[in-house]
């Protein structure tokens, strides 16, 4: 493995609705390949997480050519499989273990997420990729879940970071289907400072650092007529400037904030943003291009050694 | 004011609860495998138990024959003569929540009902289904030795 800069996506495709006619969901499948197929060549990615691609060969949307890549994605066949699913470019990243979270709400399951843990050219990175349910049917039941997943998944990390020592990076992106404000279950701030300052009791006392609260911003006086807007990363079909929510998050262990005099894996917050590509947001309509309702986020890690870099 | 007593009650209480987590837990285990040997035509128990893994040393050291023992908690099926090892599990001095991982899953089980769940998503599992047939065929093979060594004269 080698590299000293992994580019990152997260992107909900909207893909694997059942209900979606076949005819449809080819044409869909054609747009979302070429997204995936654009961040890869134009952007540069080496780890891909999505979500919606149940069964879904993913690793087929990379055109040849384009790098060695390795799918991980839910082969059980179960009828509620997993639907989010990692690319990972094995030039530059090995995949070393995954595990498939899911929780218990009273008898119900409910799926986690995917954690892996992969090797880099400067050690370990563990990443989670995760969708959890939506407000859609039944809000009440919907917050108990996401709360059980939350305490899953974040077991799972907790297992693992046991093993790899505190210190090890964490990326955890998701459609967790609550804007930033609303996310229950997980320890985190919007403010960096907070974070770095968190001396943990335990160790399952992880302060996550949540990047997209800077996704909500509106910088347009909102009213009830049409306004030109783009306030976070999923808009449906409703036709009103506050129809934009912030479902789609990236939240990192305080590792990746940099620690002043040590080496090692900084998230480059500059770079980090939602990918408003011709190809996936139509900026005329101020909305995602149809057939998607989610914009990707994509965002960098990179690896840095000087004491001053580590400690932006 | 809380007083000691107050304090002694509650610990009290956690004692009761954690011996009825545990009774729901032996519950569920008996029922899965009542069904589970009436399926396999062999006489079997489930247990939540610790156990001894021999992991290999690093590659590279010397002794990488030897190995070095390691204690986990599993979920057992045990016949009479063979046992399997189904899934390494975290059980909390209060058993709830109870975490099961076997193959590339991990399952969080807030209550017992949760833990069925589990369960059964780990009987679903092709790897737990190979383990089975083993344990079947090893369970048999070791009755058929036991009763011939018994036959034979000393």
């Amino acid at each position: 493995v080698a590299g000293a800069v992994i580019t990152f996506a997260w992107w909900n495709t909207g893909l694997a609705p059942p209900s979606l006619e076949i005819s449809r969901k080819d044409e869909h499948r054609t747009a979302a390949a070429a997204v995936v197929s654009k961040l890869v060549d134009a952007e540069g990615c080496s780890l891909i997480a999505l979500a919606e691609v149940r069964r879904e060969r993913v690793v087929d949307w990379i055109a040849s050519g384009h790098g060695s890549w390795e799918l991980v994605s839910d082969t059980s066949g179960q009828r509620h499989d997993f639907d989010v699913a990692l690319l990972i470019d094995t030039s530059r990243l090995r995949l070393e273990e995954h595990a498939w979270v899911e929780g218990y709400y009273s008898s119900q399951r409910v799926r986690a997420g995917l954690v892996v843990r992969l090797s880099t050219a400067h050690g370990p990175l563990l990443v989670a990729a995760a969708h959890w349910r939506s407000d859609a049917s039944n809000a009440k039941d919907a917050d108990a879940r996401r709360q059980t997943a939350a305490q899953a998944l974040l077991g799972e990390i907790s297992r693992q970071t046991s093993l790899l020592g505190p210190e090890v990076p964490i990326l955890l992106m998701g459609d967790l289907n609550v804007e930033p404000y609303e996310l229950h279950g997980v320890a985190s701030a919007r403010s960096r400072d907070i974070v770095r300052a968190h001396k943990p009791k335990s160790a399952t006392d992880l302060l996550w650092y949540n990047a997209s609260w800077r996704f909500l911003g509106e910088r347009t006086p909102m009213a009830d007529r049409y306004t030109a807007t783009l306030a976070g990363t999923y808009r449906g079909n409703t036709n009103v400037p506050t129809a934009w929510r912030t479902f789609d998050h990236v939240l990192v262990s305080p590792t990746l904030l940099g620690r002043p005099g040590h080496s090692g894996w900084l998230l480059r917050e500059e770079a980090l943003g939602v990918w408003v590509d011709d190809d996936v947001y139509d900026a005329a309509r101020s909305r995602p291009r149809s057939p998607f309702d989610h914009l990707p986020i994509r965002g960098r890690l990179e690896w840095v050694t000087d004491e001053s870099e580590a400690s932006r | 004011m809380s007083t000691f007593a107050d304090a002694l009650r509650k610990g009290l209480k956690a004692d009761d609860e954690r011996e009825e987590a545990r009774r729901q837990l032996e519950e569920v285990l008996g029922k899965a495998a009542t069904e589970l040997s009436s399926v396999l035509g062999v006489q079997l128990t489930l247990t939540v138990e610790r156990v001894t893994r021999y992991t290999p040393r690093e590659p590279g050291d010397f002794a990488v024959v030897f190995t070095s023992p390691r204690y986990v908690t599993a979920l057992v099926a045990r016949g009479k003569h063979a046992q399997t090892e189904l899934a390494d599990v975290d059980l909390p001095d209060l058993v709830f929540p109870i975490t099961v991982r076997w193959d590339d899953k991990s399952a969080l089980a807030l209550d017992v009902e949760g833990f069925s769940g589990a369960l059964m998503n780990v009987l679903e599992s092709p790897m737990t289904g190979e383990k089975m047939k083993t344990l079947v065929r090893n369970e048999t093979s070791l009755a058929a030795e036991k009763k011939e060594a018994a036959k034979s004269p000393k």
